[in-house]
């Protein structure tokens, strides 16, 4: 371990807990192991000494188990607590403290395909993260990179099994590594997530695994932020290698019963097979899992259910293994009405995912009905105006690309007015920044420009000189055609109310703005071909932005066109619609910062970093962001605890489902809900 | 008569050939295909699109290949095969999902058939032999309510009434706790607690429909003169009606039931998503929206054999109750 030194998240464990507690949202997921500490002295000692001192005395047990379970030991059926929990679980503590065991948590799924409606649910990453938006060990015990950022170290919980009672080592990962991802018939496209770049090729990372609870990534070349990727935040792609290999022509024992099962699920390939499996989209019910339920039931059925798993390696701060609740039950609807009825008539428990904002009134009338509290949650998605800087129209690009003219959009626009009609006042005016809770929350970007001027902003336009108006009043080119300044801007497949509104304002200082409407897909094709003027979107993946940058960098598509030509270009520099920024532009600043982030190995650095950019944003506004935060509801049960009111949510990669581990949700009064 | 059935069949063989060439247009037709419906799925919900996967989606499906491969892949397996495919949607064989809900979605359909039937003959009758009196007023008013107030409205009117004034839980035909159980007495009662929501609500309309035509085809038969004749004859009233003019009025019936074939399958689509019943309908729709041809294609397909065998069905039937139709053939 000596070179190594521990990522750091922004506080220390103990800074975790001052601070939740003056924040007074009670106590936080706390994870140990998480914050500064080396990891070479990483909580291992410190974990299961904690929690042991709170174990129930005289069970003779360190930790304690849900009812049915206990039932189950001493039935014989399953081993003992003690022999299920690794040698250090992770410590959760819920916001409403130890809770009890038992009871059934109800939800709905919309259609068949709606897997997203279990997986948010039940699935954990390597890593996690918490209220204050930081980063914590989850299926890894602790993670450690070394300072050039090629050496990715992530420690196992020693005694960890999987939900069938087999342990989980580095030999899972190992086999994932080698036999899926290096396979080329099972994988034929080498994950990027997994490579690093040299020469301007993906070069796999290495894979060591000197011993059963050690696996280090290294990489040809500076990756400091992989733990970032989506397959190690909130999600986990390793599985079990014992119950896979039955699956796999080199490992199994049996090839014949393979082939059986092959033509049985009536494929042709193996891998096909494998890859239904090992459960990518639909969870199966046989692969044994990691999570705190497991699925219990095929996607297809009407009713999916869940069932605890024994062998879940998490405790409370008392010792008591998780999660508290016993089953999970998933219904499903196709019609969003038939959802709302199950809501008021108090038949969904607790779940966010498809509550609608329209039936926030219907919902909060019901609440007793119900009995339900319909909890407000900020959606963190900012809405927003892509002018395209590079669009195809020279003219337009001279007036786009002008700061000025943005700066105008943005106060020439009453937000107050527009969250009052449309949103009933329940927006946040802002610029498109992290929430505030975040460690890379910048003040200077989500608060610039937000006042409403519209003097002001005539004033700037016309100090670019766009000062001419035709007969109806709109303002002209300068180059003499006297033609009126217009663009296209693109929506939605129909207009929205809140378009509509800000297409007023901007008219209304001189502008002549075309509405299309399109459905998605020929927006995609629209903006392949840097087809597009402008356009307003919802922006979202502001929760954990070195997750998912890409609207503020603009170096993949993001359907965010604001600068689509320099995207494109960066992408592939032989595309012949990409184009470079201008020399001395601030996009070449927002990459190299980028770039400059990759390959930082200390965490502090890189949010100071990454502010760096967000601050350039706030001096360019490349995009005019204009107000976020909606509400976000979820309906709960009354009794239903753990869960609180007024978290940032954000869409991407069902973050909103574990900034409160939902482990730790119970029911005050589980046996009223079997 | 057979030589008859049998060149109808041959006719039957070409026209599904065509409408299988015409349905695999038709779903390809929209810009795209399963993997970038599925890929804008996934950024909607904010998942990553895991290119590894969408590579060995497209490989899977061999949604790479020429349209007319694809197609000769698809038609080939199911004749000569059996094989209708795999959802992408469900990483599942089509033959499986369709199967499992044909049963629930038979029986649904069927009996809001004959519960139409038979609520709206004998009242077609009676409306039509008491015209303009005062339960055929009633009974027109009561139609016209049925024919013009949408289903899914009715639907949404029945279920919330449910809701507020019963402890039932609405959506679906079963209540979560006899989702999975096993067949007993307390799920079959639980069955017939949420089925008659659907029935009825799909029967209203379709009831309506029967009523008003059953009620202007016998007011026409009525006054011909062979209605007349029977009369002078001394037939009692009651058989003399149900007797002729009722057996001819009711040709419409007989000559759509082929179309009610297909209807078992689609028709009740709309209500069934309102409702979240698991027929077939909602399937076929959500395929059709997620572009997961061999699903939607396959459904259509049957759609499409149900109706032209239904069609044959009917003109058998029609040949059979209407002796003029039978006798126009064979002579």
């Amino acid at each position: 371990m000596k070179g190594l030194k521990s990522i750091k998240t922004d506080v220390t464990r103990r800074d975790f807990v001052r601070l939740s507690a003056m924040a007074g949202a009670g106590t936080v997921l706390v994870a140990c192991g998480a914050g500064g500490a080396p990891a070479a002295e990483a909580p291992m000692e410190e974990a299961p000494a904690e929690s042991a001192a709170e174990a129930a005395p005289g069970s003779g047990s360190m930790y304690n188990e849900a009812p049915r379970l206990a039932e189950m030991v001493a039935n014989g059926d399953l081993p003992p607590v003690d022999e299920r929990l690794p040698v250090s679980p992770l410590v959760l503590e819920g916001l409403d403290g130890v809770g009890n065991y038992g009871g059934l948590w109800r939800a709905g799924r919309r259609g068949q395909a709606d897997h997203f409606a279990v997986n948010q649910v039940i699935i954990r990453g390597a890593l996690s993260i918490n209220q204050e938006l930081t980063i914590n060990p989850m299926v890894a015990e602790s993670w450690s990179v070394s300072d050039d950022a090629t050496e990715f170290t992530f420690n196992l919980r020693e005694g960890m099994k999987w939900s069938d009672g087999a342990p989980f080592t580095s030999a899972d990962i190992r086999f994932w590594y080698d036999e899926e991802m290096h396979n080329e018939e099972l994988t034929p496209v080498f994950p990027a997530w997994l490579t690093s770049v040299v020469d301007g090729e993906n070069v796999p990372a290495e894979l060591s695994t000197p011993d059963d609870t050690t696996a280090t990534f290294k990489f040809a070349s500076p990756n400091a932020l992989f733990h970032y990727s989506a397959g190690i935040l909130l999600s986990f792609p390793v599985r079990s290698a014992e119950y896979m290999k039955q699956f796999h022509p080199d490992h199994t024992d049996d090839p014949a019963a393979l082939d059986q099962m092959i033509a049985d699920a009536d494929l042709e390939l193996w891998t096909d097979l494998y890859v239904d499996k090992r459960s990518g989209r639909h969870e199966n019910p046989e692969s044994p899992m990691l999570w705190p339920w497991t699925v219990g039931t095929d996607f297809t059925e009407p009713l999916v259910t869940a069932v605890r798993n024994p062998y879940f390696w998490a405790v409370d701060t008392d010792g008591n293994q998780l999660p508290y609740i016993d089953d999970l039950t998933f219904r499903q609807f196709t019609d969003p009405d038939v959802y709302a009825l199950w809501c008021i008539n108090g038949e969904i428990d607790c779940q966010s995912r498809h509550v609608r904002n329209t039936d926030i009134t219907v919902l909060k009338e019901n609440e007793e009905a119900g009995d339900y509290k319909l909890q407000i949650w900020r959606r963190t998605a900012v809405y927003g105006l892509h002018l395209n800087m590079t669009a195809k129209e020279p003219r337009l690009r001279e007036l786009f690309q002008a700061r000025d003219f943005r700066i105008a959009c943005s106060i020439g626009v009453d937000r107050d007015a527009i969250n009052e009609l449309v949103f009933d006042g329940t927006a946040t005016n802002m610029q498109y920044g992290p929430p505030v809770e975040s460690p890379l929350y910048v003040e200077e970007l989500n608060n610039a420009h937000l006042e409403y001027d519209p003097d002001r902003a005539n004033a700037l336009i016309d100090g670019l000189g766009y000062t001419e108006r035709d007969d109806d009043g709109y303002r002209v080119w300068k180059d003499g055609s006297g033609e009126r300044i217009r663009w296209t801007m693109l929506g939605g497949p129909t207009v929205t109310d809140n378009d509509q509104l800000l297409i007023d304002y901007i008219t209304e200082m001189g502008f002549e703005i075309n509405y299309r409407g399109a459905e998605r897909a020929l927006a995609q094709e629209l903006d392949r071909n840097n087809d597009i003027e402008a356009r307003t979107t919802f922006m979202d993946r502001n929760l954990i932005p070195l997750a998912d940058p890409v609207i503020w960098i603009n170096r993949a598509n993001t359907e965010r066109p604001w600068g689509n030509a320099w995207q494109m270009w960066s992408v592939n520099p032989d595309n012949p619609i990409g184009e470079p920024p201008p020399d001395g532009h601030w996009q070449w600043d927002l990459w190299r910062i980028w770039d400059e982030i990759r390959v930082t190995a200390d965490g502090d650095k890189q949010n100071e970093l990454f502010k760096e950019i967000l601050r350039i944003w706030g001096r360019e506004l490349p995009t005019v962001g204009y107000f976020g935060e909606l509400p976000r509801p979820v309906v709960v049960r009354n009794g239903f605890k753990g869960i609180h009111a007024g978290y940032p949510w954000d869409c991407c990669r069902g973050v909103y489902e574990h900034i409160i581990d939902n482990a730790t949700w119970y029911w005050e009064d589980p046996e009223n809900h079997m | 008569m057979f030589s008859y059935i049998l060149g109808r069949f041959a006719v039957m063989i070409p026209t599904l050939f065509v409408i299988s060439i015409v349905t695999f247009i038709i779903i390809q037709l929209p810009p795209g295909d399963y993997l970038t419906t599925y890929a804008a799925q996934l950024r909607e919900q904010g998942d990553e699109v895991d290119e590894v996967l969408m590579a060995r989606l497209e490989r899977r499906y061999g949604l790479g290949q020429p349209q007319h491969i694809q197609y000769l892949k698809w038609i080939s397996g199911i004749l000569l095969r059996g094989d209708w495919g795999e959802s992408m949607l469900f990483q599942k064989p089509v033959e499986d999902l369709i199967w499992n809900r044909l049963g629930l979605t038979f029986i649904l359909s069927f009996t809001t058939l004959l519960f139409g039937w038979l609520v709206s003959i004998p009242l077609g009758v009676y409306s039509a032999t008491h015209q303009y009196s005062v339960i055929d007023y009633i009974v027109t008013a009561l139609n016209f309510i049925g024919k013009g107030l949408p289903e899914f409205m009715l639907a949404l009117v029945i279920m919330w009434l449910v809701t507020s004034y019963s402890d039932m839980s609405v959506g679906g035909l079963f209540s979560p706790e006899y989702m999975d159980a096993p067949w007993t007495l307390a799920r079959l009662w639980d069955l017939l607690a949420h089925v008659w929501i659907p029935i009825v609500i799909l029967a209203v309309g379709s009831t309506a429909n029967g009523i008003r035509i059953t009620r202007a085809n016998l007011l026409d038969e009525l006054n011909k003169p062979y209605v007349e004749t029977a009369r002078a004859k001394g037939v009692k009233e009651t058989r003399l009606i149900w007797k002729y003019p009722t057996r001819v009025a009711l040709n419409p019936f007989f000559s759509t039931v082929g179309w009610s074939l297909a209807d078992l399958i689609s028709g009740t689509t709309i209500v069934a998503i309102v409702l979240s019943l698991q027929t077939t309908g909602p399937m076929l729709f959500t395929a059709l929206i997620n572009q997961d041809m061999f699903l939607a294609g396959s459904f259509i397909m049957m759609l499409s054999v149900l109706t032209v065998i239904g069609t044959l069905l009917s003109d058998l039937l029609l040949a059979w109750v209407d002796p003029r139709i039978r006798l126009e053939e064979t002579g």
